[in-house]
């Protein structure tokens, strides 16, 4: 009897890794009853979500916050893209590299979460000091909200907002035992970002469950690369609901052209001070080129 | 003893399992209560998603089964973020999610002249049967990834009232029960939180 406990516990504990339990989000939100289980874990209806290009870009709004300053929010936000587009996958071919790459395309002006279906987009990490702009002030930190193609499940626009004005984040240093780390969170977040869902395993950084004085979500486990390789596998191809299909060329651009101003407006420009630097300057010429090249042929 | 461990092991793995969905501290019953107009058992009836400031929303007509505490009218119209518009949907997860005909008891306030659900999805108990028949609330597994409650939260329950379930996570408080007795857990916690008037 003490054997076949010993044998349920370490089910317990190893079995969600060893299986690869990871979910990703889909095109129809979860509904409040279901209930994930061991032999069904994710939430599938809908089709799986996904960036069809090799690249994409991503901004910060260019206030940051009192706590986490706009230098800090960018190194935070680069390491921790890279836990993910640095990912080692199963051997494929010569590669063994996620096929996506994120890059930070500079500081943009607008401050909400927005989509513009007729004008240029960013995907923005933005602060929220003073005012949260929803109702639910009091208990929400962070808010990622994806907006996608219904009949695809790709992936057009990505914003994330977190609520600083609840919580005391640490950036740098020692993470006290009561304190958030803000690296373990916003690594969470970018998995959401790239269309990982919440995941059944307790030792990934796409658990649901953030434990306080923890920096341990700063390292993706067995399960989050599985994840990240199994939508964006080395061979360039994309995991859809119809099987795999070639990833697009790397367009670092938004969807419609890159804006930096609420609205669409403010295209293709950085914000003054803000120049996106190293590899990121070549990416901004880069948008600009490719831009204006749109604009030129009207793209929808 | 040997059963009892296997069972403990057992509720272990079924908690591990569960996945909860976006960043949020766990809200108390009395909090959840205290920041709420209405809680009522309702079944949503039609859903209407569209476009506002760069955003889709989705506003669902719900009719009102049973009024649990407070005021609100037999018929609401409730605004969650998210929703589908043509072929652009868009989620904002840890978000209630109301579905035609699929009832739950909501926890309702009033924000900038429209129905919310009061915490997001932590304030959406759908109503399912369980083995037995009877109808229970269940706590809504996908609300967000959850922090423990405030502790200054916890605080000012606590110095309010000796309840135990008080300033325990209102999930669960609520999780599992009865309808009727989860209309009475409310209605103290309202009592508790709501001044007579």
């Amino acid at each position: 009897m003490r054997r076949l406990e010993l044998a349920i516990g370490a089910l317990v504990l190893f079995a969600p890794s060893a299986a690869h339990a990871f979910c990703r989000t889909t095109t129809v939100a979860i509904s409040p009853s279901f209930d994930s289980t061991p032999d069904d874990p994710c939430w599938t209806d809908g089709l799986p979500l996904y960036w069809a290009s090799a690249c994409v870009g991503y901004s910060i709004q260019q206030d940051a916050s009192k706590q986490v300053s706009f230098d800090d929010a960018q190194t935070g936000m680069e390491t921790a893209f890279a836990q993910w587009t640095n990912a080692t996958c199963p051997a494929s071919g010569t590669s063994t590299k996620a096929s996506i790459d994120v890059r930070f395309l500079g500081a943009v002006a607008c401050h909400k979460v927005e989509y513009n279906q007729n004008g240029g987009n960013a995907n923005v990490i933005m602060f929220d000091d003073d005012v949260w702009p929803h109702d639910d002030s009091n208990n929400t930190l962070g808010l990622t909200t994806v907006t996608y193609n219904i009949k695809t499940g790709e992936l057009y626009d990505a914003d994330m907002e977190i609520n600083t004005a609840q919580v005391t984040l640490t950036v740098n240093g020692d993470v006290p035992q009561n304190g958030f780390d803000f690296l373990s969170i916003v690594t969470h977040e970018s998995g959401h970002f790239l269309g990982l869902a919440h995941t059944p395993d307790t030792h990934a950084t796409m658990f649901a469950h953030y434990t306080q004085g923890a920096t341990s979500m700063r390292n993706l486990s067995t399960d989050d690369v599985a994840g990240i390789c199994t939508i964006y596998p080395p061979d360039g191809t994309r995991a859809t609901a119809t099987g795999p299909v070639p990833e697009g060329s790397c367009d670092p651009t938004p969807r419609h052209g890159y804006a930096s101003e609420c609205g669409g407006g403010g295209g293709c420009q950085a914000a003054p001070g803000r120049a996106p630097e190293g590899a990121a300057s070549f990416g901004a010429l880069a948008l600009a080129a490719v831009t204006l090249r749109r604009r030129r042929r009207g793209a929808a | 003893m040997a059963r009892l461990r296997a069972f403990l092991i057992g509720a272990i793995a079924l908690f591990a399992l569960r996945a909860d969905a976006s960043v949020s501290f766990t809200v108390v019953l009395d909090a959840l209560t205290h920041d709420s107009v209405a809680a009522c058992l309702e079944t949503p009836v039609e859903t209407k998603s569209v476009w506002e400031d760069g955003r889709i929303v989705t506003y669902t007509r719900v009719h009102v089964d049973r009024v649990i505490a407070g005021s609100v009218a037999s018929e609401i119209w409730v605004r969650t973020l998210g929703g589908e518009v043509g072929d652009i949907g868009q989620q904002v997860e840890g978000e209630a999610v109301l579905r035609a005909g699929q009832q739950s008891l909501l926890f309702l306030t009033q924000w900038e002249g429209s129905w919310v659900v009061t915490a997001r999805g932590q304030g959406q108990f759908p109503i399912v049967r369980d083995v037995a028949g009877a109808l229970r609330l269940h706590k809504n597994a996908h609300a967000g990834a959850l922090l423990p409650p405030q502790p200054a939260a916890v605080a000012r329950v606590r110095a309010a009232t000796s309840v135990v379930n008080a300033a325990s996570p209102a999930a669960d408080v609520l999780d599992g029960k009865s309808i009727d007795d989860a209309a009475t857990e409310i209605g103290g916690a309202w009592r508790r939180t709501h001044a007579s008037p």
